[in-house]
């Protein structure tokens, strides 16, 4: 993968200090940022608070970004570290509050469920690890390989990790539907 | 096929998104209960994740990441020209180098205190003998120590000095501008001030400080010499 010259030359703006570039940086990435870290750590609030740290973060560290590689995977590496980091920090199993996902729509079906909903709830009871995995294939839609690059780590263990992450989640949702009929 | 084979052959499909069940694998999940069932959960899952991955809120998170961004970037930008100038790589060989002066010292304390002891050894006298030489031994050996010590941090400084001038010339011959002083200083903030241990070994304890002031000077006069001819 070649590097956007675009974003070569934002980076160089922002490194240069040019206020323009640092906003239009934000403003490029956040959606991907922050919707990675909505899911990996289902409050907004949190996820607003971490993504922000995101930015600072790469800010602080644009200059080490190796220019022959896209942004965007480089960018998902610190904003995925910095969730599980997140996540590791809470230290304990989800509470209820922490499987209410407060920034989904209100969109329930007639029969009282929602998917979307199942989903975030399913994902939080999983380990970082696989949330991770989880995230970055289904939301972010990156590849097994993908995956692996952003997180650093061998494919055979981000697909060991992400077939855990399906089958525990399907799991999840098969107790609801056993606990609902 | 095995369950197991069937629901690895599943999880391989997902991870190449595909969605439909190849023959054998349907042929196993149609007289397979558990594996039917598996596979209805994980369908059931993937049609979940597609209302889930899709709806995100909007954010703006510029003019709040902005805002806190001036104190956190000037100082990356000072490093950034830092670790882009060339003079990176003369001073993270000095650093290197007061490093291995820092290793030079600990071997030399060692083999200090191995010869030392094989001194002791060498010196251990007979009973009778003890108790003729006991005072002769004792003032004898106190000044003999500290004459090794002597010789050995004139053989420590000499072996600073040599690293601080070939340092100071690596330094002026690329002739490059340094760092500011304060992010310089060798034994303030951070890492290199730890290539010199706070705490020597034995023999060199007494004389840590004396040991630190030294090579702090030595490298006071290279920064100021570098200064000066630039
Ligand atoms: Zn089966």
């Amino acid at each position: 993968m070649s590097v956007d010259v675009s974003e070569l030359e934002l980076v160089q703006g922002c490194l240069a200090g040019k206020v323009a570039c640092q906003r239009q940086f934000v403003e490029q990435f956040e959606g991907m940022i922050f919707g990675l870290c909505l899911r990996m750590l289902g409050r907004r609030h949190d996820a607003e608070d971490v993504a922000q740290e995101v930015f600072l973060r790469a800010f602080r560290n644009l200059h080490r970004w190796d220019q022959e590689r896209p942004l965007r995977p480089w960018l998902l590496t610190i904003a995925a570290n910095r969730c599980r980091t997140h996540l590791e920090e809470r230290g304990r199993r989800p509470t209820p509050t922490d499987l209410q996902a407060d920034w989904l729509p209100e969109r329930r079906r007639p029969g009282g469920r929602d998917d979307a909903e199942e989903i975030q709830q399913a994902l939080a009871t999983l380990r970082p690890d696989y949330q991770q995995c989880f995230v970055l294939f289904y939301q972010q839609e990156l590849s097994v390989q993908e995956v692996a690059e952003v997180l650093d780590c061998p494919e055979g263990t981000v697909k060991t990790w992400l077939h855990r992450a399906r089958k525990e989640m399907a799991e999840y949702l098969r107790k609801r539907d056993i606990d609902q009929d | 096929m095995t369950c197991l084979d069937f629901e690895n052959r599943v999880q391989e499909l997902l991870d190449l998104r595909q969605t439909e069940l190849p023959g054998e694998l349907s042929a196993h999940a149609t007289h397979c209960a558990e594996c039917h069932k598996l596979w209805g959960h994980l369908q059931q899952l993937q049609h979940s994740v597609a209302a889930w991955q899709t709806w995100s809120p909007t954010v703006t998170l510029a003019d709040a990441v902005l805002q806190r961004l001036p104190v956190d970037f000037e100082t990356t930008a000072n490093r950034q020209i830092v670790t882009t100038r060339p003079a990176c790589s003369p001073l993270s060989g000095f650093v290197v180098l007061l490093a291995s002066a820092a290793t030079l010292l600990i071997a030399l304390g060692i083999g200090w205190r191995i010869s030392s002891n094989a001194t002791y050894a060498n010196r251990q006298p007979s009973a009778a003998a003890l108790a003729a030489n006991h005072l002769v031994s004792v003032t004898a050996l106190a000044p003999a120590a500290d004459r090794q010590l002597d010789v050995l941090l004139h053989g420590a400084r000499d072996a600073y000095a040599a690293l601080a001038s070939q340092a100071w010339q690596e330094v002026s011959t690329t002739n490059v501008l340094l760092p500011p002083t304060d992010s310089a200083a060798p034994f303030s903030g951070d890492d290199p001030a730890a290539s010199v241990p706070e705490t020597l070994s034995r023999p060199l304890a007494p004389y840590g400080r004396e040991l630190r002031d030294t090579v702090d000077s030595w490298l006071l006069q290279v920064f100021q010499n570098q200064d000066s001819s630039t």
